[in-house]
Parts: C-alpha cells; structure tokens; sequence
C-alpha cells in the first residue's frame, strides 16, 4: 500500500507545481466487447503535461456488467493515474510509465489494487517496452489500508509490448497496430499475446477522433484460455492549452 | 537494429503458431487463431448428460472425521510414475475415504489408458475410490474424448454420507481456463440445492489466482470469472476451494475460504486433507523413495 500512496503523492505533487507550465487535453470514449465489457464501458480521461518531459495522467471509468449467477445487473467503477516521463535519446527516446489504478468490484465485495511500470524503447515508428505490473485483490467489508486482513497478492506479472506505428508525411491520421498482454487501460491474467490496432484522425484545431480494437485469441501454446475476447473503443480527445 | 528486429518477430510468430507438446504427432500449428479442443459450453452439455445417465457419486464415512487424497499434475509418461506409490499409501492409511485426482493425468493420450489401468489395479487390491476432473493436458491436443470415455463427467457433485453429517465436494472443469456461463450457473444451483452440509469443498484445476510464475499465467480463468466464483463460494459457505495446475503448493485464506493448491504427483507431491469436526485441514506430502 506505501507504493500506492507514494504514487499519489507524486501525481498530486506534479499538479501542484505545473500551475503555470504545460498542457492539457481531455477525452472521453466508448467501449464494447465480447467478455467483460458486453453491456459497454465509459471512460474520461485528462492528461497534463506540467513540465517538459513529464506527462500526468488520471482516467476515470465505469462498466455496466451482468454476472452470470446475479439475477441484477452492476456497475463497476475504476479509476487510474499514469506519469509517463520521456528521457531522450539520440534518434529515439525511453520512457517511463508509472501508474496505479483501482477497480471496485462492489457486487462481488472485491476491491482490486493495481501497480504498473513500463520501460519502453520509442522511435518514430517502433515501440518495444516491458514491464512488471502488481495486483493486490482484497476483501470490500476489510478496512482499505489495513495490511493485516486477508487478500491475495499477485507479484510481478511480466507485461510488454510491441508497437507500429504509421505515419505519412502530410496526412491527419495515423495507425498504430501491436501485439501485448495488456489492454489499453487495465491488465487482466493473459499471459499470451493479444492483437491490437488503433486508427487516431487529427481534425483541424479540434479533437482526434481515434478507435482502438483489441483482439485476445484463442489458442497459443494450447495452454491459454480457449475463449476470443474482443473490444471495440471509440474516443475523442481535445487539446486544452 | 532491423534486423534484430524482424529476426525477433520471426522466432517470436514461429513459437506462436506451434503447441506446446513434447509429442511432435500432437504439434498444432493452427494453435494462434483456433484451438480445435472441444469448448467448455460443449464439454459442459455432454457432462450434464453422462450424469442424468449415471448414478450419483455418493462416499459412506462411518467415523466423524475422513481423510482425502489429494493429488494432480501427474504428468504420465514412461520412466515418471509417482501414481502407484501414492495409491498404494493410501491404501495402506485407516483413515483414508477416497482419492482426489485434480487433472493433468498424462502428457500423451496413450497415458490415460495407463493410468485407468493402474487405478483398476488399485480396486483390485481393494483401494477407496478415485475421482477425477480435468486439466488442460487432459483436453489439448485432442484427448479430451479419450479422456472423457475413460473418466467420465468432469463436472459433478460427491456426496459424503456421514453417521451425523454430509459433506459436499463439487468438481468444476477449468481446463481450458473458463468455466462459463452454464457451469457458473450450475454452481449456483447445486450449493443452493446442497446448503445445510457440514463442509463445502469446490474441485477445479487451474489455479484461480496467479500468486507466483511457476506456470506463468497459462490458462487461468480471466478476473471477473474468478472473482463471481469466489463470491459464490463465499456466499454459500465454501470452506475450500481445491486448486493444482501452477505445480507450486500453497494455501491461502481468503474470504472464509481455504484456497488450496496441490503440488505435482509428477514432483511426487500430494496433499492429505483431513476433514472433521473441527474443520478442514491440509498437509503436504511428498513420497519418499
């Protein structure tokens, strides 16, 4: 749990002093998919950038989900903060993303805590990052930063990513196509590799418009889950200077 | 650079589109998109057959505390047999009821008939019974109708008859990592149906949570399955929830309930646990040679 709070209060310290300096954009999108998500998801997210090199991040989002053994249907709710800092290179750059987030799965009573880090190797059209992410799964009716109630810790789970990204010289899009274990926002239990593509349209002075569709087939090593999973994401996100 | 690059994506796309088997026979290079093991809404329907068609699995204790024998990840191949050691301690322990045999009987399809050949030897000198439900080697690379004729149903409920009490233990099938939504629901239905038992024991063989990289995060079932089954078993006063599949024992309290990972038979670990009065108890053992 130090790890956590630790996390916030850089953040808030990073907001705090970033009164005067940087940017901030602002989006929101939808979700849908075939497991998880079936009855859609919504997220906002803000991003700032308070001193060079520096990007802070938090999202909030809210899924509309149906148990399967629940007559009713449920909420959950999560929000994440991410600070990415950028250490440039020659031609390229590495950066550091840092970010912790909560998932309140209140109808199960289950209360899931999230740490993350990834290093990754950018140039303009590759992306190559691993990193380790950290789950602490706790009781809802145990006391939130009360380290003697029973939960079940899940350390160092091995993440990464792959990515391109394409571009054209004098065109408002680009694409971006990856293979990953972890979803844009959250990191579930798969250990095989998911197929991601994202399409992002810069409109004149206005918002970019992007769509993201992640793929988690079925089948790899014939050990992973044999079920497909699908997600579809529509956003739009808006410069604020 | 590039050329690390594109040599690592073609080793990397070479693993992807190849199974895991030692068996060069069994090697799926459709593996990436497709699995052709049957699917668990699938295996699940036949199960709810083969059981409407058979008796249902009931074990008589005389005394007020059992023991069980719990074991998995046998692992069957010539020159690797921890099964008969075990099966013949059992034999040989008064306070011993039945044996529990949590999947991954074999690494090939011929092992199966192997181990059903070595369990009948084990009735014929007059052993307990022996249940089992499935893994993910008992299902990939088409064995699972193999191991289906052998073993029956994977998904069932075993009664233990006590002089003053009944115990309940239900076998679940995750060997493709998703329990899905009409055995979820058949979950449901039997510990409502069962409520007023003694203890409550749930059998499955993947690991539900992920808390070390013995096996990395092969074929655990994905987060909202395991916390909606987790929640179930709270709910209706689980008090154990046996797990194998990560080869790594452990136990772990969460919720009200003992969440208990065997280790392998194939490492000659196996779990003894005690059923009483008083609660459940576990203990790991491995056969000494």
């Amino acid at each position: 749990m130090k790890k956590i709070l630790i996390v916030l209060f850089l953040l808030l310290a990073g907001f705090s002093y970033a009164q005067k300096k940087g940017y901030m954009s602002a989006g929101v999108y939808l979700e849908s998919g075939t497991r998880g998500v079936p009855f859609g998801a919504m997220a906002a997210h803000f991003s700032y950038n308070p001193i060079d090199n520096v990007i802070l991040s938090a999202t909030v989002y809210g899924s509309v989900q149906q148990p399967v053994t629940m007559d009713e249907t449920t909420f959950m709710p999560a929000a994440r903060l991410k600070m990415t800092t950028v250490f440039p290179l020659k031609a390229s750059v590495i950066a550091l993303e840092q970010s912790g987030w909560m998932r309140n799965f209140g109808y199960f009573d289950i209360r899931e805590w999230n740490m993350q880090t990834l290093v990754s190797w950018q140039n303009p059209h590759w992306s190559i990052g691993l990193g380790l992410h950290d789950r602490l799964i706790r009781d809802l009716n145990s006391g939130i930063f009360d380290p003697s109630e029973p939960y079940v810790n899940e350390p160092f789970n091995l993440i990464y990513r792959l990515q391109y990204r394409l571009a054209l010289e004098g065109k408002r899009w680009y694409a971006t196509f990856r293979v990953t274990n972890f979803d844009y926002l959250f990191t579930d239990y798969y250990y095989n590799p998911g197929l991601g593509a994202g399409f992002n349209y810069i409109l004149s002075k206005g918002p970019v418009l992007w769509a993201d569709l992640y793929f988690h087939p079925s089948g790899i090593f014939n050990l992973s889950p044999v079920f497909y999973e699908s997600t579809l994401k529509l956003g739009a996100t808006w410069n604020i200077y | 650079m590039e050329h690390l690059l594109k040599l690592f994506l073609f080793c990397f796309g070479a693993i992807l589109v190849t199974g895991c088997s030692k068996n060069p026979q069994e090697l799926d290079y459709t593996g990436l998109y497709h699995s052709p093991s049957e699917a668990i809404e699938s295996r699940f329907s036949k199960y709810m057959d083969w059981n409407a068609s058979h008796a249902e699995r009931v074990v008589s204790v005389s005394t007020s505390d059992y023991r069980v024998y719990f074991c998995s990840d046998i692992h069957y191949c010539e020159g690797r047999d921890a099964l008969e050691p075990m099966l013949a301690l059992e034999r040989a322990d008064a306070k011993a009821s039945f044996i529990i045999v949590n999947g991954d009987l074999t690494d090939h399809v011929a092992g199966l008939d192997t181990v059903e050949a070595r369990v009948g030897r084990h009735y014929d000198a007059g052993g307990d019974p022996v249940f089992y439900t499935a893994g993910n080697h008992d299902l990939f690379f088409g064995r699972w109708p193999r191991f289906f004729a052998l073993f029956g149903s994977s998904v069932y409920v075993l009664r233990v008859q006590g002089p003053d009490y009944k115990d309940l233990f239900v076998f679940l099938d995750s060997a493709n990592g998703l329990l899905g939504k009409s055995q979820l629901k058949w979950l449901r239905q039997q510990l409502e149906k069962h409520s007023g038992c003694r203890h409550i024991t749930v059998v499955t063989h993947n690991n539900l949570f992920n808390q070390d990289q013995n096996q990395g995060r092969c074929s655990i079932p994905p987060l909202d399955e395991v916390y909606e089954l987790v929640h179930l078993m709270e709910k209706h006063g689980v008090g154990m929830c046996m797990q194998s599949h990560n080869h790594y024992p452990s136990l772990t309290n969460f919720k009200g309930i003992r969440l208990l990972v065997s280790p392998a038979l194939q490492d000659n670990g196996y779990c003894l646990v005690d059923y009483t009065s008083d609660g459940i108890f576990n203990t790991f053992k491995k056969i000494e040679y």
